[in-house]
């Protein structure tokens, strides 16, 4: 193959720099993730809505854009929180907030495409979602974009052969 | 003055030097080609290029449409042919730092991950911060010094004269190539180890050698810059098969013109 070929005749520091080529791409596409993480206050500031349960709001596909700043949850705020114990965090709307005498807050969500609230959501005697809960206020959405997450969450041979191919092609490739 | 009748056999033996066939030529023709260009008096033999044999059993064959190809193989064999034929030896510095710099800032995203997976969310903040800033910091100034300091440079190197007479010989080797044109432009820089190979002037057009560089104070008289502008068609022939013999003989012309002055 014409590629090995022209891989064999590099030396050792060109072969270095092809591997750190990829390694750098790679990188890149990380730090920015965890800088947006950190900018935003967020552990995953981009998410991907897996249910119909906010439409007309949010269809399965729509990518979110999160942040969560300091300021307190508002009526009507779309939050995506996380139940204790389940793996899989919940984009609804809140419907009341009630505030205790120290300060802290105790929320009560509903999906608008629900019949009923989350109480079925919650764990077994929760009744309210508190502010720990809460990974991040949804700030903006982009349709349907999402998809392709979904696709690669289902195969994930994919993401597999994805990788592959931009290795395959930044390896084989030298640098203008 | 009238042409000089040629023989049958004198024309089959003799070979232009600017042919890009020279690979098919028999190799006695070929040598002979070579001392002709070379223009050594009869007291020095040809010495045989180990780049030819290197390049005789590896032969170094690209695509003929693909500029940065083409661009690429050249320096490469640009590379080899000063170190393997002219005994300069490679300085490396430029690549190692490019290097370090590029997997010192994958060492810090590698770290910043590793944390952010073994730590949750809140508490792994301060470090994620400080491991994407070094990150982005190291890997713009691995860019810039891509950039500024290394700019177009393919090779430094030193040749240590043999008798031990001569100081040490410092050269920088530099090649642009324009998008869309089918010229490469090499420019080869000298100097001694005061001014170790000083930056070229803008000099274009082939084979000049710049005597303003020259004069230039404290670079003694064996500073200079020497640029060819050729086209990629005088080293490859049609199939892309790269010609050593004539990479080596255009870098001989250079490197003897030079002392010749």
């Amino acid at each position: 193959m014409d590629a090995l070929k022209s891989l064999s005749r590099l030396s050792v520091r060109q072969l270095a720099q092809q591997a750190l080529n990829f390694c750098l791409i790679v990188s890149s596409a990380l730090m920015i993730w965890k800088g947006l993480s950190v900018v935003t206050n967020s552990e995953s500031p981009i998410v991907v809505v897996l249910s119909e349960s906010m439409e007309p709001a949010f269809a399965r596909g729509d990518l979110l854009f999160l942040t969560l700043p300091s300021t307190p949850v508002t009526i009507g705020d779309i939050c995506v929180f996380k139940i204790q114990d389940k793996p899989i965090p919940i984009v609804h709307r809140v419907l009341e907030i009630h505030a205790a005498q120290n300060g802290s807050q105790y929320m009560l969500t509903k999906g608008d495409n629900n019949p009923t609230n989350d109480r079925a959501l919650y764990n077994p005697g929760q009744m309210w979602i508190r502010q720990e809960d809460v990974v991040g206020k949804v700030q903006g959405f982009l349709p349907h974009v999402g998809m392709v997450t979904i696709l690669l969450n289902d195969h994930p041979q994919l993401k597999v052969v994805l990788l592959g191919v931009l290795a395959l092609f930044v390896l084989f490739s030298r640098e203008e | 003055m009238a042409p000089r009748k040629k023989d049958a056999a004198s024309t089959a033996a003799a070979t232009q030097p600017s042919t890009t066939t020279i690979s098919a030529a028999p190799p006695t023709a070929a040598a002979i080609a070579l001392k002709d260009a070379l223009n050594v008096g009869p007291a020095v033999s040809v010495v045989p290029s180990a780049f030819c044999a290197d390049l005789a059993s590896n032969p170094i064959i690209v695509n003929n449409s693909s500029d940065s190809e083409l661009k690429h193989a050249l320096d490469d064999a640009l590379k080899k042919v000063l170190v393997q034929d002219f005994s300069f030896i490679e300085n490396h510095t430029h690549t190692d730092t490019r290097l370090l710099l590029g997997y010192a800032s994958v060492l810090f995203a590698a770290v910043a991950s590793a944390y952010s997976y073994v730590v949750p969310f809140p508490e792994c903040k301060p470090v994620l911060a400080a491991c994407v800033a070094a990150y982005f910091v190291l890997n713009g100034a691995m860019v810039g010094y891509t950039t500024f300091v290394e700019g177009n440079v393919i090779f430094r190197g030193v040749r240590k004269d043999v008798l031990g007479l001569d100081p040490d010989e410092y050269i920088t080797v530099r090649t642009t190539h324009e998008q869309f044109s089918s010229d490469v432009k090499i420019e080869f820089s000298f100097g001694d180890e005061t001014s170790k190979a000083a930056a070229p002037t803008s000099a274009a057009g082939k084979k000049v050698a710049s005597a303003a560089a020259r004069a230039r104070k404290g670079a003694g008289s064996r500073a200079g810059t020497v640029t060819l502008v050729k086209s990629f068609g005088a080293y490859y022939d049609v199939d892309g098969r790269l010609s050593g013999e004539a990479l080596m003989r255009d870098v001989a012309g250079v490197l003897h013109g030079r002392k010749a002055d």
